[in-house]
């Protein structure tokens, strides 16, 4: 069923070559220093490890396109106060989870999504892989802003706990509870689900 | 990743990671980079400040800035902000990609004192040309600033957070349950029951003790309880400054500018912060990883005067240079930086050899409490 897109994922994302990182600190400076052209440049290169952030955390499209478009925006309008050119991506990153968080404040239409879901009954496929994501997606919506993120930058970024301290401003010892503390919430929404008790609304 | 997590239910992490990998899109469209673009075009841009007047107060400080100008001159820039590919990280950019860039300088560290029995100092404080530090058991040493030596060592009963000295004694924040007043003269003690707070500020002729949702109002002349300020929402981590005869507290999500001692609410400001420092006409806040300038009026949008900073473990201000001890990063090393608050650009950025506890500046020179039990003495130089 989903062969197209497991095609897709197997082209890179984002190219890579040895001389990336000083083809993008000179990018860096050039757009710090008003040029559009190397902004967009930075934009390509980053544009879809963060929209995925976005989708994965927010589970919808146009969230995540707004979420995205407001980081970048934030990007190039306070990129002349970035302290390090070099941590120019994990900026970003800091800047579409706070991005992400307020889109996930302002709109209640992910709650929406969760009572809209299809019920378990429906599904068509026998496919264990499908069902099993299909779980996996059900109790991730139902988990607080923060724990979906901390998920989606742990397990789509793979970034390790100092890491994510690092993007999310907190400790890393609060980053590695808080992805512990994630996890627990996303077995007991497990299995609460394979109890029949999975409702919309959810767990706080 | 830098280390392979442990996982309670490794199965449901791998769910998880595969169920990440099969529905993340391949993809952004391109309708997105376009309305991108479309929107940072109409963006109005924050410029990049020059060299702003610097307030030459001490002899190292001098010093510093004639490095950055002379390095700035051989390399063909005035204005040196940036490290090359592969420098040392820290440093902060060059205005124009076509100039040369340089690493910024670091202060020369002149002195490590390893302060005796103390495992990690946790606060510390300057009074009088004398250098205090608070220690996890629960005492406060002074610290002769020529020598590093301990000159002597009074017991609080618990670790202390802040050292903030008033009227020749020294007023010890602390999470217990009470606070302590030392005189460093006799090394006596006075306990207020009940009145401990990890922040101690003076303001509308009282005392004001952090507490969650709350600050304790002491009366200094008789040294009692004599009324609560309610502040919800205010924790004990938070920070809280007094500037004029007004509060200015953290409080979750925002910033509250409080009356003081009527406790009237003057202003909300939507910023989360870990550090508030007064400046001038205006208060620093560092939250969200930004260090931001707000109004004294509180009136507008915070101004951003820098990004990618790490919520400091010690900070101190000299003019319109601001001292932050940062705590290490995954990418990066702990650092003291110099920040030049008119201009928003680092002046020096020191590499610490172990993470801050606390900052203080005393003598023209940069005291820093570090992990290890250490004290470090940085000070311009060659």
């Amino acid at each position: 069923l989903n062969g197209g897109r497991r095609f897709r994922r197997l082209i890179p994302v984002q190219a890579t070559d040895e001389a990336q990182p000083s083809v993008e600190i000179r990018l860096v400076m050039a757009a710090r220093s008003g040029d559009a052209g190397s902004f967009e440049v930075l934009v390509r290169r980053h544009i879809d490890k963060l929209y995925g952030v976005a989708r994965l955390m927010l589970r919808d499209p146009d969230l995540a396109e707004d979420a995205v478009q407001q980081a970048f925006v934030r990007a190039w309008r306070d990129l002349p106060s970035l302290r390090d050119v070099e941590r120019f991506g994990p900026w970003l990153h800091t800047l579409v989870v706070r991005a992400c968080y307020d889109e996930a404040r302002r709109s209640r239409r992910w709650e929406a999504s969760v009572r809209t879901l299809a019920p378990v009954g429906e599904l068509t496929s026998h496919d264990p892989g499908l069902e099993d994501r299909d779980l996996i997606e059900r109790g991730f919506r139902l988990l607080s802003p923060e724990h979906r993120m901390i998920l989606v930058l742990h397990f789509y970024l793979d970034l390790s706990a100092p890491e994510i301290g690092a993007r999310l401003g907190i400790p890393a010892g609060t980053a590695r509870s808080r992805l512990h503390y994630a996890l627990a919430a996303l077995r007991s929404a497990l299995d609460a689900d394979a109890r029949g008790g999975l409702r919309a609304g959810g767990m706080a | 990743m830098t280390e392979p997590e442990r996982y309670d239910d490794p199965a449901l992490a791998r769910r998880v990671r595969e169920w990440v990998t099969e529905t993340a899109p391949a993809a952004a469209p391109e309708r997105l980079v376009f309305a991108v673009m479309d929107e940072v075009e109409r963006q109005p841009r924050r410029q990049v400040p020059g060299l702003g007047p610097f307030q030459l107060r001490t002899l190292w400080q001098y010093a510093a800035l004639t490095l950055v100008i002379a390095v700035g001159v051989a390399a063909g820039t005035l204005a040196v902000r940036q490290s090359a590919p592969g420098a040392s990280p820290g440093s902060s950019p060059v205005p124009t990609p076509t100039s040369t860039p340089v690493a910024l300088p670091s202060l020369r560290t002149t002195a490590v004192f390893d302060v005796t029995d103390v495992p990690g100092p946790s606060a510390i404080g300057v009074d009088a040309g004398a250098l205090y530090v608070g220690t996890p058991d629960g005492h406060v040493a002074q610290i002769d600033p020529a020598s590093g030596r301990e000159l002597g060592r009074t017991a609080i009963g618990a670790e202390p957070i802040t050292i903030t000295p008033i009227d020749g004694r020294l007023w010890v924040g602390s999470a217990g349950p009470d606070l302590v007043i030392v005189d460093p003269a006799t090394h006596s003690t006075t306990t207020i029951a009940g009145a401990g707070g990890p922040y101690v500020l003076r303001a509308a002729g009282a005392i004001w003790v952090s507490r969650r949702d709350a600050f304790a109002r002491i009366d200094p002349a008789t040294e009692r309880v004599v009324g609560t300020l309610d502040v919800p929402g205010h924790l004990d981590s938070n920070p809280a400054v007094v500037v004029g005869s007004d509060l200015w507290v953290g409080a979750g999500e925002e910033i509250l500018r409080i009356a003081l001692p009527g406790g009237a609410v003057l202003g909300h400001i939507p910023l989360r912060a870990q550090t508030l420092v007064p400046v001038g006409d205006s208060v620093l806040a560092i939250g969200d990883g930004t260090l931001y300038r707000l109004s004294l009026s509180g009136q507008g949008q915070p101004a951003v005067v820098l990004q990618d900073i790490v919520s400091p473990y010690g900070v101190a201000l000299d003019g319109p240079l601001l001292w932050l001890a940062e705590p290490p990063l995954s990418e990066r090393s702990p650092d003291v930086l110099e920040i030049d608050v008119d201009s928003g650009l680092i002046v020096s950025r020191t590499p610490l050899q172990s993470g801050p506890r606390g900052l203080a500046l005393l003598g023209g020179s940069v005291w820093v409490a570090t992990d290890g039990g250490r004290l470090v003495q940085l000070r311009a130089g060659p």
